[in-house]
């Protein structure tokens, strides 16, 4: 794997605590002694974040159409709406 | 859309929302809003299962989840701001949840650069939590080793893409 990808390797398990004690201490001195690193690290975490709102915005468009759906049927939709009366 | 718990989530759906709605109108609220709260608390729900084994029913999990985000909706809607320590850690998905779709938005377009597949490969590592094995055998990589480098180039691919363009929002700012 080339540099960078074993930097965004390192980088993930750091965000996700999976380094040792001693791949941390080393790793948190890169960080601030590399500023091209540090600034993969934050881009990487809102990388982490937009994948998360991206899946979470299509679940919900998901179940938007699975609500749909079911309220199409007639029985499903009586139990419901009688809840609402 | 599986629910990891083996039931499908079309029955999850037909058994869950009744005992939801019912509480949501229980509590004042209308059709519409006990959709959103119950839509909310089943993301909620299918996020937790993938991390935690939960000990009570689904349906009850998420009527209480539901009930809770009813509160928590209807407090900050009065500007009370207290919650206590057992509401916290539910509560917070959803805040994030809301906060992320606020500020995410136009941003949409980088994660579709990657590409449909680098999109799906990305979402099954970080959201679904599915391991690399899982996913070297899903995507049809040769070995697991071959499908870490993928996820990382297509990561590499939407993070870069975040990265110039922060570079160019400083620029034009």
């Amino acid at each position: 794997m080339r540099k960078s990808l074993l930097d965004m390797e390192e980088i993930d398990r750091y965000l996700f605590n999976q380094l040792s004690v001693q791949e941390r201490a080393l790793f948190e001195a890169r960080i601030i002694l590399e500023s091209e690193l540090r600034a993969n690290m934050h881009f990487q975490r809102q990388t982490h974040a937009l994948i998360r709102w991206f899946s979470r915005l299509q679940k919900k468009e998901r179940l938007q159409s699975l609500h749909k759906r079911l309220m199409k049927d007639k029985k499903f939709e009586q139990q419901i709406s009688t809840i609402f009366i | 859309m599986d629910t990891n718990t083996g039931l499908s989530m079309e029955q999850l759906y037909r058994d869950a929302f009744p005992v939801v709605a019912r509480t949501i109108a229980r509590m004042g609220g209308d059709l519409e809003s006990a959709k959103d709260i119950f839509h909310d608390a089943l993301i909620i729900y299918l996020e937790k299962s993938h991390v935690v084994q939960l000990n009570s029913s689904p349906v009850s999990y998420l009527n209480g989840i539901s009930r809770i985000l009813w509160i928590k909706k209807f407090k900050d809607q009065l500007l009370y701001t207290f919650l206590d320590g057992s509401e916290e850690g539910i509560a917070t998905t959803a805040d994030s949840y809301a906060s992320e779709q606020e500020t995410a938005k136009p941003i949409f377009e980088y994660i579709k650069h990657a590409g449909r597949k680098c999109l799906e490969l990305l979402q099954a590592f970080y959201y679904d939590r599915r391991s690399m094995q899982e996913i070297a055998e899903q995507f049809q990589f040769g070995s697991r080793r071959s499908a870490t480098v993928q996820k990382y180039k297509c990561l590499e691919k939407v993070r870069d893409q975040l990265k110039t363009s922060s570079r160019y929002e400083k620029v034009t700012a």
